[in-house]
């Protein structure tokens, strides 16, 4: 069990996480490799998100959102297991992002999580939260390259 | 910085599994393949930096939770062309 202080809506909250609700990330998140541990909290004042909570740094939460709520045909070519995606807020809230090129997959069981980057499918790193539908663009890229870390 | 002269159509080799090989060379452009395991991650140095910020910007803008409200209302109001989950 991990038991954390965390603030949310301005206010501390005791969080408590069992042991088999934690979330190893081997190679933590891309750019953030130290935070290793997480847990995806389910919260009904952030639905249709959750929070993806670092148990390292509990001062620590993203935000994230099954990315077919924002992009019904999301299909990334990534490896099995529950998607997510990270939202960026923005000042302007409606101009809030959704990351939709680096995804986190967390394998079925839910122990173990990615952040995948998909280059060279036309998904945006900036996704808009609230817009029409993107295009939908095909892979462009012109490298080659190893298909995105599996499990 | 260990530094190799090659030619198109060579390749260096990186531990056992992955292979760099030079396909092509126009101007200041070189094409490159790069065969390496499922495992490791092969990316353009920018594409990380601009993961790597987007992370950060992420994992700052949580903070405040007022515009969390507004976009989540965003997510939550069906848009024109029918979307959203209610």
């Amino acid at each position: 069990m991990h038991s954390l202080d965390v603030t949310r809506f301005g206010q501390t909250e005791r969080l408590d996480v069992p042991a088999d609700e934690v979330i190893t990330f081997p190679e933590g998140l891309v750019g953030l490799e130290h935070l290793r541990l997480f847990a995806l909290v389910d919260d009904p004042r952030v639905d249709p998100c959750r929070w993806l909570q670092s148990l390292d740094e509990p001062e620590l939460a993203f935000v994230v959102v099954d990315p077919r709520v924002v992009e019904p045909s999301y299909e990334p070519n990534a490896p099995a297991g529950d998607l997510w995606a990270i939202i960026t807020l923005r000042r302007a809230p409606e101009r809030s992002t959704v990351n939709l090129l680096a995804p986190i997959v967390i394998d079925p069981q839910g122990r173990v999580g990615h952040q995948v980057v998909l280059h060279a499918s036309g998904y945006a790193l900036r996704h808009p939260i609230s817009s029409p539908p993107a295009p939908h663009a095909a892979a462009g890229g012109d490298e080659m390259g190893a298909p995105p870390a599996a499990p | 910085m260990l530094v190799l002269r090659r030619r198109t159509g060579q390749s260096i080799v990186i531990g056992d599994e992955i292979e760099v090989v030079v396909l092509e060379v126009s101007g200041d452009h070189v094409r490159l393949g790069i065969a390496a395991p499922r495992e490791i991650r092969v990316l353009r140095q920018e594409l990380v930096a601009e993961i790597q910020d987007e992370n950060r910007r992420a994992a700052a803008s949580q903070r405040d939770l007022d515009d969390l409200a507004g976009a989540l209302g965003s997510l939550r109001a069906p848009s024109p062309s029918g979307r959203g989950t209610g």
